[in-house]
Formats: C-alpha cells, structure tokens, sequence
C-alpha cells in the first residue's frame, strides 16, 4: 500500500514515479547495500568496497588513485561527513567537493563512474553515484569531455542538485519512512536508485 | 531571462580579450574552481550579475542547460 504522506518524484522527461519508497525498498529487498566509513581517511578498503559496489577499478588504477591518497584526504577534511547536497544550495560544500574531484584528474582508466563510487560511501549524502545510467540522465548538465574533470563533474552535480531541490519532500518522506523501517539511505542514495528505476524501466 | 543572457553575451563581446577574462571568471565561480581569475576593475559588477544570472536555483535542469547554451559558446559534443 502507498505511503499516504509520500508524494509522487518528478523526474525529467516527464517521468513520474508515484511510490517512490516502494520502488526504492524493492531494490533494498534485491540489492546489498554495503555501507562504507565516512570518516577523511581514504585507502585500498574504499577501493575495494567500490569494487564490490562494481565499479571494476584496476589493481593498476587502485596505486595510481592511492598516489593521490593525500591530497584526497585533505579534501575529505574539509568536508563533514554528513555533509549533505539535498541542503540550501549555500551549505553545500561546493569548494572542497571539487577539490575533491580535482584531485581524480587525470588517472588513466578513472572517470566519473568509477570515482563517485569510490566517493559515495565516504560523504553519502553529498556525492551521487555518477555512472552511466546516472550519467546519462544528466546528460543536459554535462559540459563534455573536453572540459576539466572538476569542471565537468560539479557541473551534473549541481545538475544532480536540481533534481533533489525540486523533489526535497518526496525524497526526505521517503528516507523518514525507510529508517523508520531499518535502512538508512540518503536522499541522494534514493534520487540515484530512482533515476536507475526510471532508466531501467524505460 | 534569456534576453537578458543575450544582452550580458554582447556586452561582454565588447570588452575583447577582457571578455574572455570576465567568461574565464564566471565559469570558474559556477563550477567551484579553487582558482577564479581576477578582473580588472570594472569588470567585477558585469561578471557578477552574468553568475547571478547563470547561478540562478530555481530554474529547472533544463533551463539553467538552456541559459547558460545561451550565454556560453555552444558546447561540443562528447
């Protein structure tokens, strides 16, 4: 039955999805959701819980991302770990996010895909899981390849942003009744995995 | 909105090289780069109202898409 305080999540192309907790719990029924540490100390264990998330990143890839595991580091420093994007657009941590997503510039093999996985279960509610899918429906957002990694991946975060603002108590209902049942999910774990729905389904 | 993306477009195109120094500043302020040029003095107020502008959280996705197509350079595609 239909959360009655839930309401419908808009999403672009016109998609509507009018129960969002129960597409969201079907995936919780079916998936495994691994919860990382949210702590500013960044290592091969992120990489590999990553890995188990699917994020395929190489044993090459893994010592080319820890050689920048300082400066990774510092960046998570400068960001609370319940730092939050589904926030007033001012606390957002923007400059520190994208030093973060600077310092995954140029990693041969890395792309938005494979860091926001690494990233994700370090400050959950503030990185999405950019993958394709993701990705691909943000497509409006992205300024390309040819623009700077940071650049180019807080450009569909704030795109990814959007979306959250206009749908912010659809999704705070659907995360309130959710821990109410024992999963503890962001509001940007849940936008990520109904946008996969919609994707999926269409 | 859109007009306006327009008129800011062709008054910054008059300010030649320093046009591209005022481009250069706002897009680093909408996407958080540590780094944002300095103008000269004069050119701070027209690039801050083309961010205001360009920055503006209520527009939708594809709004914003749109009005930032409409000031910047078409992007090309990936």
């Amino acid at each position: 039955m239909k959360t009655r305080s839930i309401t419908q999540v808009s999403l672009r192309d016109e998609i509507e999805i009018h129960d969002p907790l129960q597409v969201v719990s079907r995936y919780l029924e079916s998936w495994r959701f691994e919860a990382g540490d949210a702590s500013s100390s960044f290592d091969e264990s992120d990489l590999r819980l990553a890995n188990r998330g699917g994020a395929r990143i190489s044993a090459v890839e893994i010592a080319a991302i820890l050689e920048r595991r300082r400066t990774i580091e510092l960046a998570l420093q400068a960001i609370a770990p319940g730092a939050s994007l589904a926030g007033t657009g001012r606390l957002v941590p923007w400059l520190p996010l994208r030093e973060l997503f600077d310092a995954f510039a140029d990693i041969r093999g890395i792309g938005l895909s494979k860091m926001t996985k690494a990233l994700h279960p370090k400050r959950p509610a503030l990185v999405p899981m950019l993958d394709s899918v993701v990705h691909t429906y943000l497509a409006v957002d992205d300024l390309g390849a040819d623009a700077l990694f940071g650049e180019r991946a807080i450009a569909l975060v704030r795109g990814y942003k959007r979306d959250l603002d206009l749908n912010r108590r659809a999704l705070r209902a659907t995360r309130r009744e959710l821990m109410r049942r024992g999963h503890d999910l962001t509001e940007v774990r849940i936008l990520d995995l109904l946008i996969w729905s919609a994707r999926v389904a269409g | 909105m859109v007009e306006r993306a327009h008129q800011l477009r062709a008054e910054v195109a008059k300010l030649g090289f320093s046009g591209s120094e005022v481009d250069a500043n706002v897009r680093a302020r909408l996407y958080w780069n540590p780094k944002v040029p300095t103008l000269a003095i004069g050119h701070e107020a027209l690039a801050d109202e083309v961010h205001t502008l360009l920055n503006d959280s209520r527009l939708s996705a594809s709004q914003a898409a749109q009005l930032e197509r409409e000031y910047f350079p078409p992007r090309r595609p990936t």
